[in-house]
């Protein structure tokens, strides 16, 4: 069975799509890794993993989305996250320092990059 | 469609009773600035300085920055679907403060980047080290929201540069260009015997705080086409990218695009240049295949031998560029591509988020991990604070005496990859 589901550590999208998201508990990087993970066992990308221009190492939130399903490798798929993931670590850096409004701003641009992906392909 | 731009040479900007070109120097009303500029019930004040090359003076966050432009002669005004009507521009005659250039600051996000500094090491990176500033710091009224906060500070900033864009109306020139290109099959004609190149004009265009607007439409939301190369030089791209200082197009490079400026260097002697696709950078990825096909589409109808493809961004658009380079090639045309790098702060890293064998013809413009220490500034317009969070420092950047040490991607145009900026960057 195929379905869309938004795999996030975000909690504005989870807030925002409650029945479409996967929950990721921690970083961006457990993030990506729960992804290709997935596009191991079949998920096709419906979203590029990088969004936006905001570098993956500087924002403590991504989501990304995913048509969930089980079946042959999609090496389209795989190719892009395995990208994304080598051009994200070096060194996985700490979020410590960000303040609750810096994150509330981080949420939100990755919040509205994926609506704008998904409104995009409701037309 | 052909245009002549007529370059008043600014070579030093003033505050003074009334706004006007005399012997090169801009003089400007400053009152009548600020009341233009903030002339919108969504801002609170607006306050304007300058900033001369030289001068000891840090601002930050930079927002955009705008060159004032007037049209003389021809249809519609700059930045067409914003600040005038949709008619289509590119013809006529246009004069540019050349030198002069209007700089926003607005802190739209909590993590602001976007740094020109006017001397010192830093300025070395910022092709806007070298313009005369007119800075104009903007506060929205309270409770305003990131989305309208952009769309605010970005159209105050159009007003300031079509105002002082008026004081080059009836000056004269230093110079005149003129720039010419003829519809499609008289344009092949013209040079039959020279290889035929388009330019594939990539835009940032994924959602909030990186929107980029082609004759006031959110160009998220076209299918690629084709422009006549000299409507950029009217402001029909504009900017509403805030996020990547070193590799965003600011509204002022967009008209003063190299690539383009280059191709008609070249044009009737080497090459025959036909005209530009623009096209998105879009988040999802059957987006990318439709631009990316229609892109390729429209080149090879438009018979091009060649093209020159420039990428704005980083990481997410690196699957545009590549998708680009990959349809465009297949269908035997040949593909020079322009990009920027992320390879870490030694140099040794992965660049780019993706990549293809076809791309063998690939120009950088520098890495944008590249550290650089930025001392102290006497004066800083904008926001201070910023530095603390700033996207591309870590903790500690912003040093107890001022200086800044950081990724040399919180500069404006440190990367540029239409090849604004100075810098490249080679194998090893």
């Amino acid at each position: 069975m195929e379905c869309a589901r938004i795999f996030t550590n975000n909690p504005a999208v989870g807030a925002a799509y409650p029945d479409a998201t996967h929950w990721v508990e921690g970083n961006v990087r457990d993030v990506f890794v729960a992804v290709r993970d997935a596009v191991h066992r079949g998920a096709r990308l419906l979203s590029h993993p990088l969004c936006g221009s905001v570098k993956p190492w500087e924002s403590p939130y991504r989501s990304v989305w995913v048509l969930a399903r089980q079946g042959a490798l999609d090496f389209a798929s795989l190719r892009l996250i395995e990208g994304a993931m080598a051009v994200s670590g070096r060194p996985w850096p700490h979020h410590a320092h960000y303040d609750a409004s810096i994150r509330e701003d981080y949420q939100l641009i990755d919040l509205e990059l994926m609506k704008s992906a998904i409104k995009n392909s409701d037309k | 469609m052909k245009l002549e731009v007529g370059e008043i040479i600014i070579k030093d900007i003033q505050f003074g009773p009334g706004t006007e070109v005399k012997n090169g120097t801009l003089h400007i009303n400053k009152q009548e600035l600020e009341k233009i500029t903030g002339a919108d019930e969504r801002i609170q004040s607006v306050e304007a300085f300058l900033a001369r090359p030289g001068e000891s003076v840090r601002i930050l966050p930079v927002k955009d920055v705008v060159q004032p432009r007037v049209k003389v002669e021809g249809k519609g005004g700059i930045f067409p679907g914003f600040m005038a009507g949709v008619e289509q521009v590119g013809e006529g005659r246009t004069h540019v403060l050349k030198g002069a250039a209007v700089v926003t600051t607005g802190k739209i996000m909590g993590f602001q980047e976007g740094i020109i500094d006017m001397s010192g090491p830093g300025a070395q990176y910022t092709p806007f080290s070298q313009t005369q500033n007119i800075v104009l710091k903007i506060e929205p009224v309270e409770g305003i929201k990131q989305h309208e906060h952009e769309v605010v500070v970005r159209l105050a900033g159009f007003r300031a540069a079509n105002y002082l864009g008026e004081a080059g109306k009836a000056a004269t020139p230093d110079n005149v260009k003129t720039y010419e290109t003829l519809p499609l099959l008289q344009q092949v004609a013209q040079y039959p015997n020279l290889p035929k190149v388009a330019y594939v004009y990539m835009l940032q265009t994924q959602g909030l705080l990186h929107n980029t607007f082609y004759y006031g439409v959110d160009v998220r939301q076209i299918v690629p086409t084709i422009m006549y190369p000299t409507e950029i030089m009217d402001g029909a791209i504009v900017s509403g990218n805030c996020v990547s200082a070193c590799d965003k197009n600011p509204t002022y490079i967009h008209a003063n695009n190299p690539v383009i400026e280059d191709l008609y260097a070249e044009h009737g002697k080497t090459i025959n240049f036909l005209g530009c696709v623009i096209t998105n950078e879009n988040v999802t990825l059957a987006d990318k295949e439709r631009s990316s096909n229609m892109t390729a589409k429209l080149v090879e109808f438009m018979g091009a031998d060649a093209v020159i493809i420039s990428e704005e961004g980083f990481g997410n658009p690196d699957a545009d560029l590549v998708m680009n380079c990959n349809k465009i090639e297949a269908k035997g045309i040949k593909t020079v591509l322009i990009t920027d790098e992320y390879a870490g702060q030694d140099g040794a890293s992965q660049s780019l988020a993706d990549s293809t064998p076809l791309g063998d013809a690939c120009v950088t413009a520098g890495n944008a991990n590249e550290v650089l220490t930025m001392p102290p500034m006497d004066t800083v317009i904008g926001y201070p604070e910023v530095a603390h969070v700033i996207a591309g420092g870590w903790e500690g950047s912003l040093a107890a005496d001022g200086s800044i040490t950081a990724e040399i991607q919180v500069i404006i145009g440190a990367t540029n990859e239409l090849g604004f900026g100075k810098l490249t960057a080679k194998a090893m």
